[in-house]
């Protein structure tokens, strides 16, 4: 496994909740896992973890694996050496990402030079391998490009460059926090194409974190729903759309208009995302939940196994169908998702 | 940017200009004839002396073609005589200047490097003792007047300790440092205080860009990260405030060189006040001011060249 | 951030560092009445010359010792308190009536008033440090009275320009033209409502002013351009203690060069405190 984060949770001082609770998070090497949910819900958090990063005065429980090495107990040099070997992550806003006023060459030289090896001439065998590295992102007149600095370029550039700095240090994971979010949809799928193809080249595994649903279901092999800081549901992507289990997944799959097929009621989850300074005793979407009954209200959620793989983190799922809307579906009994079985709420958010 | 450093030229121009004309005119606000006031009162007035002075200053003439003649004398090295050393002034200049630049140029190393240093270590250790220390003896340093503080230098290490001798400008490279150790340090407390704040705010703002996170979740060296993203970053306001506090301290040689008893053009200058040597104390003041405004100015044209950033949005215009 | 009232800081700002600002508001308070009470505190006149008793140490009859003179040190610093302190406040009141009508004029009529004004601060700024009151001093001579109105001078350009930019944002608030809709006249707008809205926030800054305002009259006493003996001013005094240095008695110069160095660091402490109560910009 090449990460392995095992029921991560995170306490900051003076928030009411946990900022992360009880994570657990699996990405196989070669595979690329969605992680998905809506800003504070914990999803950078849990990416950022694997990298040991964590706000001031966060207490951690629970271990972060990478590669079999605990990575929340590294400290000094090791930690160092394992943000510039094993893991990189790609940045959501590749504006700021670099440093305005350096050169794009001088951003990769300092990811491809060891500590101690600041030579002209390992520099300069460095810059050979920076021009190599941004002709394999596929950003034209390399030779050029390095010496350029970030304001002479657009934002799609950017994002190669920083791809670019990422692949530096021959990661084996790589984390794409909202790599395409910033950019505009021609560019976004060149970047999506862009990565995939360089997992497949290097065998990265991938943990690609984004709030848009739609794309991590169809983008990804894996993908995990996170809300309140808590993982409410793991599935194969290609059964996400058909087979949604949590309310929360499907309120969200509900919330996006569609291409295609018959245009259908686009409806919000009411209520607002939750808050730091939300405590929940129990499952922390019953408010916002259209299937939630009193004893929601003080269950304390735990990822239930879906019949299909996967789990769900929902009191609801293991009631038979007929009791209940969310229970499993009799075998053979596929659900039509153009009628979802959850009803259309409207409140004003 | 070259209209942008055309217009910035003019304005320097105009400064000056405009400075050396209220240089030139104060002696028309000084009650009772220019004429007497320009010889060095009435005490010592004889007539060769008030010919003299308005053979030099063409009083006879209009107030501008005075002013025009004197500041073309001036561009050409001829300031007026001394009456009180009965030299020429710029003889005067020549012999005093080269002290206190010195002065100037140590004060500017001790306060550049100690000042920056320290600022950067507050900001590197922010929020721990480090911090509290430089940011404390720094509001201390700040409230002494460079004279007191010249004062207990000279009392502590000149008297007491014996290691400086307490005036005198010294002999040779190693005696100039020798005797201008304490003044150049005297000067320096009050510029280093402004400029290890301006340096720790600076790197505290720098240190809170995206890339510099981004830069540490790649696992850079700290040292790499302080030095090539946060200094540098950082460097654009400390460089300008360095400029600006260098330029200024050409005008805290007044009370320093007092304090030491260094013959440079500080002390020229209190001394021209004190046996009412008008010329002398009109030729220093514009030197003092050509000096300040142009160091300023320079200061401003440096700034977009640290800066990528303001330069491309200079060039079109 | 324009004049936001006390009472609306955070609280927790607000004790932020209470305890410093406490002690120098203590001390500052101490002088003050030292200087009030020099006569019945002072243990000897501050000019009783007594050649016999020249550059004596600390002891009993002379807390503080003396000068060459044989002066009472601690006499001579109780009674230089208060021309040390009131120079600086005639000096940033004078400065501040010349500034403040100068930045609400630029910033109430706009165009060449304001052009003028800005323009006549750059040649004043041209002369760095005190060296604008030092050409002062050449035309009109050494004196603690052309010492206050030049560094008056000097100083206004820096008020006036703090004044404009706080009156710039304050003349842009409705109640300025609800009073212009009503017909008032623009000098009685701005003597009966935009300048007293705006004193508070300036008088924050003359706060922080004072500090340089009293060591910059000290340096000029020190130079012998300011206060001229036998005043006890405490930077005239520095002049007089320094040759005694070179004989070993140190009393003279480092006794008023602490009590200026002393009541500059408690004022900026407090000043730093006091205009972020009273809301002065910085």
């Amino acid at each position: 496994m090449l990460l392995d984060i095992e029921n991560l949770t995170v306490h900051l001082p003076g928030a009411a909740r946990p900022l992360l609770a009880e994570v657990s998070l699996r990405v196989r090497t070669g595979e690329v896992v969605g992680l998905v949910g809506e800003s504070g819900s914990g999803k950078s958090t849990t990416a950022k973890a694997a990298l040991s990063i964590l706000p001031d005065g966060a207490r951690t429980v629970g271990r972060v694996l990478v590669d079999g090495a605990d990575v929340l107990s590294m400290t000094g040099t090791r930690l160092r050496e394992h943000r510039a070997g094993t893991v990189a992550m790609v940045h959501q806003d590749p504006g700021s990402a670099l440093n305005p006023v350096r050169r794009v060459g001088d951003f990769l030289v300092e990811r491809l030079v060891r500590p101690g090896e600041g030579s002209g001439k390992e520099r300069r065998r460095a810059l050979g391998t920076a021009i190599e590295l941004l002709d394999a992102v596929g950003l034209p007149d390399p030779e050029r490009r390095v010496g350029q600095r970030p304001h002479e370029m657009s934002g799609g550039m950017l994002q190669r460059v920083v791809i670019a700095g990422a692949l530096a240090a021959e990661p084996r994971l790589l984390l794409a926090d909202e790599a395409t979010s910033a950019l505009d949809v021609t560019t976004q799928a060149e970047i999506l194409a862009l990565l995939r193809t360089l997992r497949e080249q290097r065998e990265l595994g991938m943990l690609f974190i984004t709030h848009d649903l739609h794309l991590a279901a169809a983008y990804c092999d894996r993908v995990y729903v996170m809300y309140a800081g808590r993982v409410v549901e793991e599935q194969q992507a290609r059964r996400l759309f058909a087979d949604a289990r949590h309310p929360y997944t499907r309120g969200l799959l509900d919330c996006s208009p569609e291409l295609g097929g018959t245009p259908r009621t686009i409806r919000p989850i009411p209520g607002r995302p939750p808050s730091l300074a939300d405590a929940f005793p129990g499952c922390p979407f019953a408010a916002r939940c259209a299937h939630s009954e009193p004893a929601c209200e003080t269950w304390t959620p735990e990822p239930l196994p879906l019949a299909g793989g996967g789990t769900a983190a929902c009191r609801r799922i293991g009631e038979p169908r007929p009791g209940g809307p969310l229970g499993e579906p009799e075998a053979g009994t596929a659900e039509d998702p153009e009628q979802p079985a959850v009803p259309a709420v409207r409140s004003t958010p | 940017m070259i209209t942008a450093i055309g217009r910035r030229l003019a304005g320097l121009f105009a400064t000056l200009l405009a400075a050396s004309f209220v240089i030139f005119a104060a002696v028309y606000a000084a009650p009772g004839d220019p004429a007497v006031f320009l010889a060095g009162g009435r005490d010592r007035l004889t007539p060769e002396r008030l010919a003299a002075v308005r053979e030099q200053y063409h009083l006879d003439e209009p107030l501008v073609v005075q002013y025009g003649r004197w500041l073309w004398d001036c561009l050409h090295l001829d300031l007026g005589r001394s009456f009180q050393y009965g030299d020429q002034v710029a003889d005067l200049l020549g012999a005093r200047f080269p002290t206190t630049l010195a002065l100037v140029a140590y004060a500017t190393v001790l306060f550049v490097v100690l000042g920056v240093g320290a600022g950067i270590l507050a900001a590197v250790r922010r929020g721990g003792w480090v911090d509290s220390a430089v940011v404390g003896g720094t509001t201390l340093a700040a409230s002494v007047p460079s004279f007191v503080g010249g004062i207990a230098l000279v009392a502590l290490f000149g008297v007491q300790l014996g290691w400086f001798p307490v005036t005198g400008s010294g002999e040779g490279f190693a005696g100039t440092v020798h005797h201008l150790t304490l003044p150049a340090v005297a000067m320096a407390l009050g510029a280093l205080a402004v400029i290890s704040r301006v340096t720790r705010q600076a790197m505290v703002d720098a240190g809170a860009a995206d890339h510099v996170a981004v830069a540490r979740a790649s696992g850079i060296p700290e040292g790499e990260i302080v030095r090539r993203h946060v200094l540098r970053n950082a460097l654009g306001p400390i460089i300008t405030m360095c400029g600006l506090v260098t330029a200024g301290m050409l005008a805290g040689t007044v009370a320093i060189e007092t304090v030491f008893g260094l013959s440079g053009i500080g002390s020229l200058l209190v001394g021209a006040i004190n046996s009412h040597d008008f010329p002398v104390a009109q030729a220093v003041l514009l030197l003092m001011v050509t000096g300040y405004v142009v160091v300023t100015t320079v200061v401003d044209l440096v700034h977009p060249l640290l800066d990528p950033r303001l330069e491309a949005v200079r060039s079109p215009a | 951030m324009t004049a936001v009232p006390a009472g609306l800081l955070p609280v927790g700002k607000r004790s932020r560092r209470s305890a410093g600002t406490t002690v120098a508001a203590g001390f500052l308070g101490l002088v003050v009445l030292a200087a009030v009470f020099a006569p019945p505190l002072a243990p000897y006149p501050p000019d009783a010359v007594d050649l016999s008793s020249s550059l004596v140490g600390t002891g009993p009859e002379h807390p503080l010792g003396t000068d060459a003179s044989g002066q009472d040190l601690l006499s001579r610093v109780l009674y230089g308190a208060r021309t040390s302190l009131i120079a600086p406040v005639l000096l940033l009141a004078f400065a501040s009536v010349l500034g403040v009508a100068l930045g609400t004029l630029a910033a109430w009529r706009g165009g060449w008033v304001d052009t003028l004004v800005s323009r006549a601060t750059d040649v004043m700024y041209a002369f760095p440090g005190l060296l604008f009151v030092v050409l002062i001093i050449a035309v009109f001579g050494a004196g603690m009275t052309t010492s206050v109105l030049g560094l008056g001078l000097a100083f206004a350009p820096t008020i006036a320009k703090y004044t404009r930019s706080v009156a710039l944002s304050e003349r842009a608030k409705p109640y300025i033209d609800a009073y212009r809709v009503q017909g008032m006249g623009g000098a009685r707008i701005c003597v009966r409502h935009l300048v007293p809205n705006l004193a508070r926030s300036i008088a924050g800054y003359l706060v922080v002013l004072f500090g340089e305002a009293l060591m910059s009259l000290a340096t000029l006493s020190y130079l012998g351009f300011g206060a001229q003996p036998p005043s006890s001013d405490w930077g005239l005094m520095v002049q007089e203690g320094q040759s005694a240095i070179v004989q070993g008695a140190l009393l003279p110069a480092l006794v008023p060069g602490t009590a200026i160095a002393a009541v500059v660091v408690a004022f900026n402490v407090v000043g730093v405190r006091a205009a972020d109560r009273l809301g002065s910009r910085r």
